[in-house]
């Protein structure tokens, strides 16, 4: 769906990454982790289209990222970056914002974008919130809005940097409970994540970066036993017997 | 939804009403009646007739015009560059489109139609200025009002600069400094109001823009909004509205500081009306401000810049107080 070939990109002429060759699929979930500024997040920006890539390609469904018109791009790849502002909205307007890309002229929302628009509100267990500021949200709520703005931009390709930052751990398990079953609906999901053993956990595919090249790359089970995770992080891990990973720190 | 429909209709009459009042009242009273009497005069000969379409009308227009424009320059201005701080003068626009709208009525006198042009260019000038600074050096908010205020000084210099080579330069130079509506003609008013109607037109149709574009460039961009195009279209707006209000009302300072700050007080959580809603704020407080100069001294008149003035710095020091408050909110 999405695929890297040999990807370069960087700011003010320094590269970021190196030669990144890897593939994003529909309907997989797909965990990029590493240490800071590993270029993590670069490299979504780069899928998103908000950075031009110094070497490689990108091709989105076969064709040339950069070929895309924005409006046509956001309706197969949604992004939602590490930080984001809080407007003074509600939050069902918000949400309306999702349906961005598919507007017309009067920039009205029709009948089928208010359906999509209350099913992503429903989804996210925001639908009493609809008419609530977004300002008057907790952290956690926020992060659901945007996350409904997301799903209401209907994309094939969701890519979501962070987005268990500011989360309890309920909210953690039920936001990659959600990202799951979108990924069994066919979309792919590539996310951002400093929670390894939530990242082993629920991942179809992990992405092991270090200095801006890939470390391992495969699943779950694949990169544990590589051995890799612990020799980016330092850090030794342990499967329990129930599969839960366990991570140690090195003497 | 409701309240701020209310609160939409309760403007509407405020300004209907002010725009009455903006009429009838002044050093010579005249009553509905006089008003009436001359919008039906079409020789303009009795002195009710002269005072109504020389003086009160020319004034209340422009006082609409103004607020509306400079309002609405502001509440873009404010989303564009994300800054509660921004306002055409407090940035340095007003005093771009001051500076070009100057050089016009020294070096082209006879053609004062240029003038609204003039101030358009020279509030694109310093809005564009004021961007790219900010951008350069980090676009932070502290860096947009200094930058402002440093357009604002050579842009000042200029301008006394020519003011003191060429006196001719311009009738009233403290009146247009400070900013007032008593000597706008009706002449002035066409020439500015149809790029006015434009700009409004803009910042009216293309609230769901400017509602993404406030989330912030990532979110925008990822939305699928061409980011560095709409900045661009709404700056020019913004430019275009602060330029036509500067071309007939001088140099007014803070309307376009204060009435989108009260205009989002009055519409939380409903960005679709919040621009019209700026827009009848802004100019139902130039309406209102103008009387109080009018007749708070009467039968001597204070220029309606000295009133705005005087509720708008307090006002600015109100919102750099609570900036820190605000700036913990801004970001999840």
């Amino acid at each position: 769906m999405l695929a890297f070939d040999r990807l370069r990109a960087g700011y003010s002429g320094i590269e970021k990454l190196h030669d990144l060759s890897f593939e994003l699929s529909e309907g997989k979930l797909t965990a990029i982790i590493g240490p800071n500024g590993c270029g993590k997040s670069t490299l979504l920006k780069c899928a998103a289209k908000l950075m031009e890539p110094m070497g490689g390609a990108i091709l989105l469904d076969g064709n040339p990222l950069s070929e895309y018109d924005e409006r046509e791009r956001a309706r197969r790849v949604s992004y939602m970056p590490q930080s984001r502002l809080v407007p003074d909205t509600s939050v069902r307007h918000l949400v309306s914002h999702g349906r961005y890309p598919y507007m017309g002229w009067g920039r009205g929302l029709n009948r089928e974008d208010r359906e999509i628009i209350d099913e992503a509100l429903r989804r996210t267990g925001l639908a009493s919130y609809a008419q609530r500021g977004v300002r008057e949200l907790s952290g956690g709520e926020r992060q659901r809005a945007y996350l409904a703005m997301m799903l209401a931009q209907q994309a094939k390709l969701m890519l979501l940097d962070e987005p268990t930052t500011y989360l309890d751990l309920s909210n953690q398990f039920a936001l990659m409970k959600l990202l799951r079953e979108l990924c069994a609906e066919g979309r792919g999901v590539a996310v951002v994540m400093h929670d390894l053993a939530l990242a082993l956990e629920s991942a179809d595919e992990v992405l092991l970066m270090r200095d801006g090249a890939l470390a391992a790359a495969g699943s779950p089970e694949a990169v544990y036993k590589s051995g890799a995770i612990e020799a980016v992080f330092n850090v030794r891990i342990r499967r329990a017997a129930d599969g839960k990973y366990v991570f140690y720190a090195n003497e | 939804m409701r309240r701020n429909r209310a609160i939409f209709c309760v403007l509407l009459l405020t300004v209907f009403l002010g725009f009455l009042a903006s009429l009838c009242l002044g050093a010579s009273g005249l009553s509905p009646r006089d008003v009436l009497g001359a919008l039906l005069d079409a020789d303009r000969e009795s002195p009710a007739s002269r005072i109504f379409w020389y003086v009160r009308l020319p004034r209340a227009l422009a006082a609409v015009l103004a607020g509306a424009a400079l309002s609405t320059a502001g509440m873009l201005l404010q989303s564009v560059l994300r800054n509660p701080l921004a306002a055409p003068s407090v940035i340095g626009i007003n005093s771009g489109a001051g500076l070009c709208a100057l050089i016009c009525m020294a070096f082209f006198p006879s053609f004062p139609r240029l003038i609204p042009f003039a101030a358009f260019l020279g509030a694109c000038l310093a809005a564009f200025s004021v961007y790219l600074l900010a951008r350069l050096t980090g676009a932070s908010r502290a860096t947009i009002v200094l930058s402002g205020v440093a357009v604002n000084a050579i842009f000042g210099a200029v301008m006394d600069a020519i003011v003191t080579l060429i006196p001719d330069a311009i009738t009233g130079r403290s009146a247009f400094s400070i900013g007032g509506f008593a000597n706008t003609t009706l002449a002035q008013l066409g020439f500015a109001a149809p790029l006015c109607a434009l700009a409004l037109l803009t910042a009216l149709l293309f609230g769901r823009e400017l509602g993404v574009m406030e989330l912030g460039d990532d979110v925008a961009h990822g939305l699928g909004l061409k980011v560095e195009c709409w900045r661009a279209i709404f700056l020019v707006a913004a430019a275009m509205l602060a330029g036509c209000a500067v071309s007939f009302a001088g140099l007014l300072s803070f309307v376009g500081l204060i009435a989108p700050h009260l205009a989002r007080l009055l519409c939380r959580r409903e960005e679709h009306l919040r621009m019209p809603i700026a827009a009848l704020t802004g100019a139902a407080l130039c309406l209102v401000c103008d009387l109080l100069a009018r007749l708070l001294f009467a039968p001597y008149e204070l220029p309606v810049g000295v009133v705005l003035s005087l509720l708008g710095a307090p006002f600015f020091l109100y919102l750099l107080l609570i900036r820190r408050r605000q700036s913990r909110h801004d970001a999840t």
